[in-house]
């Protein structure tokens, strides 16, 4: 087994999964601030939609959700989306569902005397929301927030159902060629890497939002 | 039958070979795409990929399901051991397990044999080949059904690990034997004419002969130069 192609190979799987990790928060961060904002609409024209895509992206399969995505839309739409964007989509529709509920959760958890304070010092309901009940949120957020992005890392390696070429499916594709694990435990060792990067910066924010403690 | 050579790292066989100078006849170049075997007529019909052409056997479904290029070679299907074991043929695997990749044809070919598939103790369904020859190393399985050209790959690549089970008259025991084809679109008649067209040029020159000799140390191509 020659070790340096293999490990280049790899970077490149790493490459393509961090280009899947990275899009998908883009997208999926706000998209799950605005859902969880239509789950605590009271109007139920907002509020009964979105209840039903947060069941659907949490109650199925995230490989199913990629098939569909991939394989479905062509015959049920005739659109055909391109491999790799096919699964940033999926995997942005499925994160913003579980960011949606940790947000909710978050703001759900500011006391109301929060918002009587804002009231009496003047701040309109935006200004609330942005400059008082959002910093906060994000302070409360962040060790779930870690887990998600954590998890998030992993789930990358989903995406070679549809075709695309991860770190995890190169990796196999050497352990078949090869009949040796070693590929295997590289793959760890990069997994690991990532999210020890992940972690770190969590603790970092962890402790920087800590000021008032 | 792709591989990653684990010297160069690039992905290499029989098929890719001779798909290549089929390309070079045309004046197109190859393009590869890994894809899940498990959901190949969705990336055929939906137009991702052109056609399919990797050990592809012929069978009565999917030539009902998919537009099926003339044979370019025979293939058997096998039953592949450890060389340390005590199993010499058929009749040894008697309540032992045989591991089979799932949808393949070797599946079909065991189906087609229940005589010998009855006396197995069970048959595990491996997604790819590559986990069955870790699962036989670790014991899990006993055996596995497996494509003879695909069983060529491992045989040559650990020489002395693996035997393959044989009659008793000492020639390979064979499940079934089949054709490979090359399978396009149901619609797409211009492609698969391009194609035979093609390999028919390259058995009158003997290139096609040139690749199966590389890969198999004899020629196994079936496509004539007519």
């Amino acid at each position: 087994m020659n070790y340096q192609i293999l490990l280049s190979q790899m970077l490149e799987g790493t490459l393509m999964s961090l280009r899947i990790f990275f899009s998908t928060l883009l997208f999926s961060l706000p998209l799950g601030l605005l859902v969880s904002l239509g789950r605590m609409s009271k109007n139920p024209i907002i509020n009964l939609p979105v209840r039903l895509y947060i069941l659907i992206m949490r109650g199925t399969p995230l490989m199913l959700q990629l098939l569909f995505i991939f394989y479905g839309l062509k015959p049920l739409f005739g659109i055909q989306l391109d491999r790799v964007l096919a699964a940033q989509v999926a995997f942005a529709l499925n994160y913003a569902a579980y960011f949606a509920e940790i947000f909710r959760g978050g703001i759900e958890g500011i006391p109301q005397g929060q918002y009587e304070a804002s009231k009496v010092l003047g701040f309109t309901r935006q200004q609330t929301f942005f400059r008082i009940v959002l910093p906060q949120v994000v302070k409360r957020i962040i060790p779930p927030m870690g887990n998600e992005f954590i998890t998030l890392v992993k789930d990358t390696s989903l995406a070679q159902v549809i075709g695309v070429v991860e770190l995890l499916k190169i990796t196999s594709n050497w352990v078949s060629s090869a009949v040796d694990m070693t590929p295997f435990l590289i793959a760890g060792v990069f997994y690991l890497v990532m999210n020890g990067i992940v972690t770190r910066c969590f603790t970092v924010a962890e402790k920087r939002l800590a000021y008032y403690r | 039958m792709g591989f990653v050579d684990t010297q160069t790292g690039e992905l290499v066989g029989f098929d890719i070979d001779v798909a290549r100078e089929v390309c070079n006849h045309l004046g197109i170049e190859l393009e590869t795409q890994p894809i899940n075997w498990d959901n190949k007529s969705a990336e055929l019909n939906n137009g991702n990929v052109d056609c399919l052409w990797n050990g592809f056997s012929k069978t009565e479904e999917r030539d009902r399901e998919f537009n099926l290029s003339i044979p370019y070679m025979k293939n058997n299907q096998i039953v592949l051991v450890k060389s340390d074991s005590a199993y010499k043929g058929l009749k040894d695997l008697e309540g032992k397990v045989v591991g089979v990749q799932a949808d393949s044809s070797a599946e079909v070919a065991l189906n087609d044999n229940p005589d010998f598939k009855n006396t197995l103790k069970d048959v595990v369904q491996i997604d790819d080949y590559s986990k069955a020859v870790l699962e036989i190393q670790n014991g899990t399985i006993d055996a596995i059904a497996i494509d003879e050209v695909v069983a060529r790959y491992y045989l040559t690549n650990n020489p002395g690990a693996y035997v393959v089970l044989q009659n008793e008259d000492g020639t390979d025991a064979s499940l079934a034997q089949e054709d490979y084809v090359i399978g396009f679109r149901k619609t797409d008649d211009a492609l698969k004419a391009k194609v035979e067209g093609a390999l028919k040029e390259m058995a009158a020159d003997g290139t096609i002969k040139e690749i199966s000799e590389k890969w198999f140390s004899e020629d196994v191509t079936t496509v004539s130069a007519e």
